[in-house]
């Protein structure tokens, strides 16, 4: 979504770092640049330039690598200018640019941090990156208008959303290729799998529903509504024990709590703000949830505590391209980042 | 399959669960003239992006586009839907689910009829959009943005339409809305539809127009958005 800024956001820890604090790093399109952020005292550190137009954000699993997706502005065409590019999290240096097709948007990696797959958005189709030899290994079709990718918590399978064709494509990962697509409710943005593998949520933007998918049969197994139709669903997360699912509503300007089992909606927090970020713990887990300021919102999460390892990456979206540089992003610190320790 | 045969098996697939449900094979015929040959490009772009999600989905879609002047009985004969992008002729005794993609002058849609539906803005909202602000009323600009627009923008420029407008749009979105309501075996007025304009548009039961917002463009630019009024009360087809 080009007009849309992306934020991503992560935090590092000490072993990383000469600070003890952990760090948000967050991806702005519009000033083509990375933004490092001490998360203690939310002051920007470091910005490192990396080109075109950055969107997806994430860190590798041993979290020593940022992955940063950047793209040009020429549709449907490959250029130099489309790629990945890593960065070493401790020089804080991009180490290497690898292809990952045309207009790469989001992406996921494996668990073992072996394998990428991004979208395409505007070629609608999913690239597979095998990054020990940085190359592409597969180009796959997909919907049309490919956004969400989401990697099964046992690497097998790869769900990538389509925002135009209302489906979601399934990568079986051991053959590299795509073996299903189905169907979903309108205009499918986000999409996660809950920590066990067994279901996987999809956020439907128009429909305002967040479509419950059965991971075995690759199907749409119940759908909920949200904000009586007007949620505008994007960011997904779900709670470690599998029993609970966060969906952060655009158009509801909160976050709506989901029960998973039985996939009604069990409560709403207070109401978000534009331009407004969140982190929150839940559970073991840390989650960052967003709304931007063209009603888009966006929660994921960063990922389970460990002793030594800071949460993984979240990546969130924000804010107006009339901002630039670093006064967008004092902007959206200004009014962007409150840590809420509760879950609802 | 013709129209009958398609609308039997929307209704009685309502009660049969979906993966139950048989899939059905949807034929579109765009029927176009001179003056709407831009509608017809919109429409097109639309058909091969749905036979591309039609492989993805192991359904069967298939598209051709007939002017107006040779219209007969032959052309139409296994269309399941017609895309009407021509002022002239009616239709309404081919066996086939029409949608209109074009406006209509009078304010309202001179072809009602249950199988009839319309995508293109209403008159009268097209007056109520342009009440304050002056300028032209339109379903759609190049220059849109947001809500995905920039994306079906370039899909329209890779389709060789450098800048789309409401015609195109409707065009595209008469096919989407009939790909989507067949997929799902729904009737349209049962759908939500994403047009890329920011919320869901639906038809109304009543007068089987695509209820949507409409954008006030001066100098080429989109200066207004008007959104139709909520809860939004529809009227009965003007000739029903």
């Amino acid at each position: 979504v080009r007009f849309i800024l992306i934020l991503g956001v992560c935090l590092i820890t000490s072993s990383f770092q000469a600070t003890s604090s952990p760090t948000i790093l967050v991806s702005n399109e519009a000033s083509s640049d990375i933004t490092m952020i001490d998360a203690r005292t939310n002051k920007v550190v470091r910005r490192i330039v990396v080109g075109d137009r950055p969107r997806g954000i994430h860190v590798s699993p041993d979290r020593r690598t940022l992955y940063v997706a950047i793209s040009d502005d020429r549709p449907n065409q490959q250029s130099g200018r489309d790629a990945i590019v890593a960065i070493d999290l401790r020089t804080r240096r991009i180490t290497h640019r690898m292809e990952s097709g045309t207009d790469p948007e989001e992406f996921g990696l494996s668990p073992d941090g072996r394998m990428l797959y991004a979208s395409n958005e505007d070629a609608g189709t999913a690239s597979i990156v095998d990054l020990r030899t940085r190359k592409v290994l597969a180009t796959l079709v997909v919907g049309i208008e490919p956004e969400g990718v989401a990697v099964s918590p046992d690497g097998r399978w790869v769900y990538v959303t389509a925002e135009t064709s209302n489906t979601v494509s399934v990568i079986d990962t051991r053959k590299g290729d795509v073996v299903q697509s189905f169907l979903v409710n309108v205009r499918p943005r986000g999409v996660t799998f809950a920590p066990d593998g067994k279901r996987a949520y999809v956020t439907c933007e128009i429909s305002s529903t967040l479509d419950v998918v059965d991971v075995a049969k690759h199907e749409v197994i119940g759908s909920v509504e949200l904000e009586n139709g007007k949620g505008k669903p994007v960011g997904v997360v779900v709670s470690p024990d599998n029993r609970t699912v966060y969906v952060a509503s655009g158009g509801g300007h909160a976050l709506i709590v989901v029960d998973a089992a039985s996939q009604r909606v069990t409560g709403r927090n207070a109401r978000l703000h534009r331009q407004r970020a969140k982190q929150r713990c839940v559970g073991d887990r840390h989650a960052l949830e967003t709304r931007d300021c063209h009603g888009q919102s966006r929660r994921e999460a960063m990922g389970r505590r460990r002793p030594g390892l800071s949460p993984a990456p979240a990546v969130f979206r924000s804010c107006d391209r009339r901002l630039a540089g670093r006064r967008l992003v004092r902007t959206s610190l200004q009014c962007a980042y409150t840590y809420i320790n509760r879950a609802h | 399959m013709n129209r009958r045969d398609f609308i039997a098996a929307s209704s009685a697939t309502l009660l049969v669960p979906r993966w139950l449900q048989p899939k059905q094979p949807v034929h579109v015929v765009v029927i176009y003239d001179d003056e709407f040959d831009q509608t017809r490009k919109g429409a097109v772009m639309a058909c091969e992006e749905a036979k591309r999600a039609a492989v993805l989905l192991r359904r069967e879609f298939t598209h051709s586009s007939v002017h107006v002047s040779n219209v007969n009985s032959t052309a139409v004969a296994n269309a399941t839907h017609l895309v009407i992008a021509h002022e002239t002729g009616e239709l309404l005794d081919v066996d086939a689910v029409m949608v209109n993609a074009i406006g209509s002058a009078d304010g309202e849609r001179a072809v009602c009829g249950s199988d009839v539906w319309h995508v293109a803005p209403l008159e009268r909202h097209k007056r109520a959009a342009s009440q304050n602000h002056s300028g032209g009323a339109a379903a759609w600009h190049h220059d849109l943005e947001r809500f995905g627009a920039q994306q079906l923008n370039d899909r329209f420029r890779a389709a060789g339409i450098e800048h789309p407008a409401g015609q195109e749009w409707c065009g595209w979105m008469a096919v989407k809305c009939i790909w989507e309501s067949s997929l799902r075996n729904q009737p349209l007025d049962r759908m939500k539809f994403d047009g890329h304009k920011g919320r869901s548009l639906f038809f109304g039961a009543q007068s089987h127009n695509l209820v949507q917002p409409i954008y006030i463009i001066r100098d080429d630019k989109v200066i207004f958005e008007w959104n139709p009024p909520e809860p939004y009360e529809d009227v009965p087809c003007a000739s029903s």
